[in-house]
């Protein structure tokens, strides 16, 4: 019986390591073919069309980034405190732009800040423009990401043990104090990670754009719109864009995996 | 310069009713686990919200009718029982962190200098204590609250630091109030004892007066101290003609103290050979509550305590001939 038990353990062993190695295989396997099938004699010629794209998704993304910082930590900050149904509703409200199909939030999007949208109209009238501008880009971008930052900084916020802000007030320290004194660098892990995550996300991000902002080169042709393009003059060109963006992915996880690394 | 409180606190599971003036002086609040030493503290702090009361720092008031003085604003110094120092600031920069002028002056005074660079995480618990001490003192606060400043700090560095933190105080002349649960350190540290018991001060007062006149049983268990003057050396620990022999690693003048529980008291020479056992007379019983305190002569005149069902199984009564023994773990010498 002991033996049967044990051999029966054996081959689930064995299924576990077959599973996994297929999960690693096929989440591998796409960028590895991207390498293999990279126009590599012509590469740079082929990635000239993305460079611009590549600037301009760096920016839009940093942008983005920074807005989700000033305004998302505060937010994180109030959460990570407070309790009771409403901000349980709001941290549900926060999963919406994650789960949402990311064109439909471009759709949203437009009813919302478009020229004809319910803000957007009285935007336009003070001289803000939303669609198709690199505003545009901005607004769609930090919809998508901006609830990463949030939930990353909260959990962040949640995990600081509460004695070193009483600490901070018997030391007479202010709010702002606490904030940046002992707030900021004990959750620094968690933000920087926060960080990382949304900026990927922007940097990533179609739907919402090509929806709300359009795919005018230099203004809202970011760097996948751009990939998009490219796939419609060949698949060479296509890839060498690609590779750009995996340089960026992989640059942008490592800086976010230094930021959990360090917790 | 005097801190009055007279705080009310209610809690689902327990309350607190404490009132107490504190002048320029230190007053060490002792009492069994879950009094409410700490939420005392925390509550003159402002950091406990309390139910009704009054706080008033010369007048000043700090709590009065409802409205608190956000903790930010009071000018206190406060040592928590875990240190929080900020992991990311060296030593140097965490006291500095709310100093009011140049925090060397106490990185000196607690021996901090050669430390001054270095992160928490590279420091002995006791040097995490003082620099968290030192802290709390480099704001030159109007009040002092320290909560179990000694707990986290290995037993032989204890009566440096104690006679560092007794320095600054000293230094401060402010209202001082210490939370501790070892009694020697209530005999030692401040000049008077608050018991506080089940959130309400049964006693407060001098040491010696808490001595006489213990109100509880627990009071009359936790400073009835044997105290000595002695002088320590590699030997032992010289108490008047005797000599002791002590755990405790000192030399020069120290007191000697020695709870009434950790004396032993036989009818025979006791078994084995405990270093220290002397043959004395019980002088005196008296019964507190169920425990018999009894003083005994001899080389060393000292006060035990046993149960009246222990005293019985001695079978001696007041003039007759005891043997005494306390162990060596149990003498505790605190430089003078």
């Amino acid at each position: 019986m002991r033996r049967r038990a044990g051999a029966r353990l054996d081959l689930a062993g064995k299924a576990a390591i077959v599973a996994a190695g297929s999960a690693v295989l096929f989440l591998a396997f796409p960028v590895v073919a991207l390498l293999i099938q990279a126009p590599w004699s012509t590469l740079i010629r082929d990635m000239r069309p993305g460079w611009n794209p590549l600037w301009l998704s760096v920016v839009v993304s940093s942008i983005a980034t920074v807005v989700a910082l000033v305004v998302g930590l505060p937010l994180a900050w109030l959460l990570s405190r407070a309790e009771g149904r409403r901000v349980q509703l709001v941290r549900g409200l926060l999963l919406v732009p994650i789960v949402l199909p990311p064109v439909v939030s471009g759709v949203a999007l437009t009813a919302a800040y478009g020229r004809r949208g319910m803000v957007g109209a009285l935007a336009e009238r003070v001289g803000i423009v939303f669609s198709f501008t690199t505003a545009g880009a901005v607004v769609a971008v930090l919809f998508v990401s901006m609830p990463l930052l949030v939930l990353a900084a909260e959990a962040g916020f949640r995990q600081l043990e509460p004695g070193y802000l009483e600490m901070g007030k018997t030391l007479g320290l202010g709010p702002w104090q606490r904030a940046r004194s002992i707030v900021l660098p004990l959750t620094r892990n968690s933000i920087l990670a926060g960080a990382g995550l949304a900026w990927s996300r922007a940097v990533g991000e179609f739907g919402a754009t090509i929806m709300f902002a359009g795919n005018r080169p230099g203004v809202t042709q970011t760097l996948p719109l751009a990939v998009f393009l490219g796939l419609e003059r060949g698949i060479d060109q296509a890839i060498a864009i690609s590779l750009l963006a995996v340089a960026v992915a992989v640059a942008a996880a490592a800086v976010t995996r230094l930021g959990w690394a360090g917790r | 310069m005097s801190l009055e409180v007279d705080i009310t606190l209610e809690r689902e599971v327990y309350s607190l009713q404490a009132r107490l003036s504190v002048g320029q002086e230190t007053v060490v609040i002792v009492g069994p686990n879950g009094a409410g030493k700490s939420t005392l503290l925390r509550c003159i702090a402002g950091l406990e919200p309390s139910t009704a009361g009054e706080v008033n720092l010369n007048g000043t008031p700090w709590l009065a009718h409802g409205s608190s003085l956000p903790t930010e604003m009071r000018s206190l110094g406060m040592v928590f029982q875990d240190d929080l120092l900020l992991p990311h600031r060296d030593v140097e920069s965490n006291i500095a962190l709310g100093a009011a002028g140049d925090p060397r002056t106490w990185i000196d005074r607690f021996d901090l200098t050669h430390l001054r660079n270095r992160y928490p995480a590279e420091l002995s618990g006791g040097e995490r204590q003082r620099t968290a001490i030192a802290r709390a003192c480099a704001r030159h606060p109007a009040v002092m609250l320290l909560d179990e400043p000694l707990s986290a700090v290995d037993v032989e560095r204890r009566p440096m630091l104690r006679r560092q933190i007794q320095d600054a105080l000293a230094g401060f002349r402010i209202p001082a109030l210490i939370v501790t649960h070892d009694p020697a350190e209530s005999a030692t540290l401040g000049d008077r004892i608050a018991v506080l018991e089940n959130g309400v001060i049964t006693q407060i007062g001098p040491a010696e007066t808490l001595t006489s006149h213990p109100r509880s049983a627990y009071v009359a268990e936790l400073v009835g101290l044997n105290l000595y003057q002695g002088i320590a050396s590699e030997k032992g620990v010289r108490v008047g003609e005797a000599v002791l022999a002590s755990s405790d690693q000192a030399s020069g003048p120290v007191f000697v103290t020695i709870h009434p529980r950790a004396v032993s008291v036989h009818k025979r020479r006791p078994e084995g050979s405990p270093r220290n056992a002397w043959l004395g007379t019980i002088v005196s019983t008296d019964t507190t509550f169920d425990l018999v305190r009894m003083s005994i002569g001899g080389p060393v005149t000292i006060t035990a305590t046993v149960t009246s069902d222990g005293l019985a199984a001695v079978g001696a009564t007041t003039g007759d001939p005891v043997w005494v023994s306390v162990k060596a773990s149990e003498v505790r010498l605190q430089p003078r």
